[in-house]
């Protein structure tokens, strides 16, 4: 299947000769990238303000060794990394299924709108009802409503105009949208709340703030349905991604399966919005690293979207951590300042 | 569009475009004049028509409101008029320039680069004057320009949509470093502005130092309207015509930045209102340059002036950022303007 994609697009055949070694094996690439992604959790636990040795950090994650490192670790460094892994995962996945299902690379969670959706519905969540842990099954719903609301609006919008999802007006709407969607969140913020303009900034550039063993625990299990949900029907997406044409000759039911994909997607990404924040460009560039190692083949191209985006996150985050210049910025930026660069050049290069 | 309903005759048209032209500028000008007295009497401090009455008579330093009037009310009329004008017009030139019906000064990300300018610059040399402030504003708008443009001219195809694309990244990674340098030093009152937009605290030093530099570039942009007009059209027109198009280019560049560079000066990076008060004017008198920027000016006033008089008014004694209140209608235009205008209409 992948070659035969490539082979339509005559500018990737030559690329793919030094693809090759790595879209032959995408099992060692899985397999490496979970490495990548083990040693970068266990360096990403070492930094910080506080210098540890591995040899505390084992003893503390044992349940010995000095309780005030234990409570530094627990409460503080491991919820913190293990969120910004699940966001990774969220917004990789999400992205990758974007990408795939409207057959436009520039697709995201964040270009198209939908992660600023639910951060606009998750942010009222929190002003309006000033709520704090315990609920963070809600604020997942109210993430989703908003990515689903955000989603319906753009794709409304696609439909009445050209009836295609491969231009970059879509990816230019959806940009637009997103910065409408902030704009309406800071007024909605002020009647509500003028207190809270700070944690909406802060979001909007993209914090881990829910760091916080009951979200964690929530946000994980919401991924882990999602993902179970899209996992199983792998085939499928690799069926729509050669054309929707070809999709509806093979027997798949376009319509349904389209939304019910899509939703999944938003699934995804809303609630790594929920609990992460802003993440612009993060869902754009992991599954583009991913695609260029294992290929376009879902079974593959998820999984690794997921670790890569993961990587992306803690490596971020640990940039922060280590030079926060006693600011605590947020980690989205160093994400924004990093992916930029990327995104130009993908503009360049087609 | 307009312009097809009337005679097929040049002659018909000219004195058509004309005196639609005529008309939108009362209307506008009307409309702003009413608009200033109200932005000055209404707000969180009522104040009575009587009493501007007396403060232009006889001002008394001992009264309130008349202190409120020239220090807070006046002031920041003043430069939501000057912003105006200045976002508009830049769009306009812009567009015509680079026959572009998308470009805008806020969305290209050409203000942004000024706001970020300027935030390095808040930081890092606090005790900088405003006009190096004006100076700093204007290498970032040429630094963010220079990328966009690069970026156009490395991408085979640019088109408009790539270009705006390149600029809302641009846009985006000049914002992400001004928020993150922000957090690092304190969001103080004075930067916010730099990132939401807001004319509040405007005071008028900020207008002596914007004033000057608004008027050349006013002047340079009304005497460049024919050459726009013809640009419009296309390069190998404008060089049959005689024009050095290469050297109008440059001028309105120029014009453009300076432009960007004072609107984000007095009210912070404000995008939408170049895109969409050129659009709107274009449609009442034509493409001819020499209507489009005049009535570009004085419509951009009086739709800044009307979002900053709902901006203020709104919650007051809060007010909200102006820029956010201008994304907010700004992008459906946007969209609007996306799906549904081609070259058809924008080169008439």
């Amino acid at each position: 299947m992948t070659r035969r994609r490539t082979a339509k697009n005559g500018s990737l055949i030559e690329q793919r000769s030094h693809k090759k070694l790595f879209r032959q094996n995408p099992r060692c690439v899985i397999g490496l990238l979970l490495l990548i992604l083990l040693i970068t959790c266990s360096v990403a636990i070492n930094t910080g303000r506080f210098p540890t040795s591995p040899r505390q950090i084992c003893e503390a994650l044992f349940g010995q060794g000095d309780p005030r490192l234990r409570m530094l670790l627990l409460e503080f460094r491991l919820p913190r990394m293990i969120l910004a892994a699940l966001v990774g995962f969220g917004m990789g996945m999400s992205g990758s299924m974007m990408q795939t299902l409207l057959h436009n690379e520039l697709a995201s969670p964040g270009t198209l709108g939908v992660s600023a959706g639910s951060g606009l519905f998750v942010s009222l969540y929190v002003a309006l009802f000033k709520t704090h842990t315990s609920t963070g099954i809600l604020l997942c719903f109210a993430a989703l409503l908003g990515g689903l609301f955000s989603a319906g609006i753009i794709f409304i919008i696609s439909m009445v105009g050209h009836r295609d999802f491969q231009h970059s007006r879509l990816i230019m709407t959806g940009i637009a949208l997103s910065s409408a969607y902030g704009a309406v969140g800071i007024i909605l913020m002020m009647l509500i709340d003028p207190n809270r303009m700070e944690f909406l900034q802060r979001w909007n550039s993209g914090e881990l703030w829910g760091t916080n063993w009951v979200y964690i625990g929530h946000f994980s299990v919401w991924l882990l349905i999602a993902f179970w949900a899209v996992y199983s029907h792998n085939r499928t997406l690799d069926v729509i991604s050669l054309s929707y044409e070809m999709a509806v000759n093979l027997g798949v039911e376009l319509k349904r399966t389209f939304i019910y994909l899509s939703v999944c997607a938003v699934a995804m990404a809303s609630s790594a919005v929920a609990f992460g924040g802003n993440f612009f460009f993060l869902g754009l560039i992991g599954p583009h690293i991913a695609r260029y190692l294992v290929g376009t083949e879902a079974k593959w191209n998820l999984p690794a979207s997921a670790m890569v985006s993961a990587i992306i996150v803690l490596v971020a985050d640990m940039i922060v951590n280590q030079f926060s210049f006693a600011a605590n910025i947020p980690t989205g930026i160093v994400i924004s300042v990093l992916s930029v660069p990327y995104f130009l050049y993908l503009m360049i290069r087609r | 569009m307009g312009l097809q309903k009337g005679s097929n005759s040049s002659e018909n048209r000219q004195v058509s475009a004309a005196a639609r032209f005529a008309y939108l500028m009362t209307i506008c000008g009307s409309g702003l004049v009413f608009l200033s007295l109200a932005f000055l009497l209404l707000g969180a401090e009522k104040i009575s028509l009587s009493d501007v009455w007396s403060a232009v008579r006889a001002f008394d330093a001992s009264n309130f409101n008349h202190l409120i009037l020239r220090d807070i009310r006046l002031p920041r009329l003043i430069a939501d008029i000057i912003v105006g004008s200045c976002l508009s017009v830049a769009g306009a030139v812009m567009q015509g320039q680079s026959r572009n019906p998308m470009a805008d000064s806020g969305i290209m990300g050409i203000s942004a680069g000024s706001a970020f300018a300027i935030v390095l610059m808040i930081s890092f040399l606090p005790n900088a004057t405003r006009l190096q402030r004006i100076g700093f504003s204007s290498m970032g708008a040429l630094l963010a320009t220079c990328l966009i443009y690069a970026i156009g001219f490395l991408g085979r195809r640019g088109g408009p949509e790539r270009l705006v694309l390149a600029g809302m990244a641009i846009s985006t990674l000049f914002g992400s470093i001004s928020t993150a340098v922000m957090l690092k030093n304190g969001s103080s009152a004075q930067m916010f502005k730099y990132t939401a937009g807001s004319s509040a605290n405007t005071i008028w030093q900020d207008i002596y130092v914007a004033a000057p530099f608004f008027l050349i570039g006013a002047v340079v942009s009304i005497s460049l309207s024919r050459q726009l007009t013809l640009l419009n059209l296309s390069d190998e027109v404008s060089i049959g015509l005689g024009a050095n198009t290469k050297f109008i280019r440059f001028i309105a560049t120029m014009v453009v930045l300076i432009f960007s560079a004072i609107a984000v000066i007095v009210i912070g990076p404000v995008g939408y209102v170049g895109l969409m008060v050129p659009h709107i004017v274009r449609r009442f008198v034509g493409t001819d340059y020499r209507y489009v920027i005049p009535s570009s000016m004085v419509m951009g006033s009086f739709f800044v002036v009307i979002v900053d008089l709902l901006a203020r008014v709104a919650i007051a004694p809060l007010e909200f950022p102006i820029g956010v209140l201008i994304t907010v209608v700004g992008v459906p235009f946007f969209i609007y303007v996306s799906r549904h205008i081609r070259d058809r209409e924008f080169r008439t």
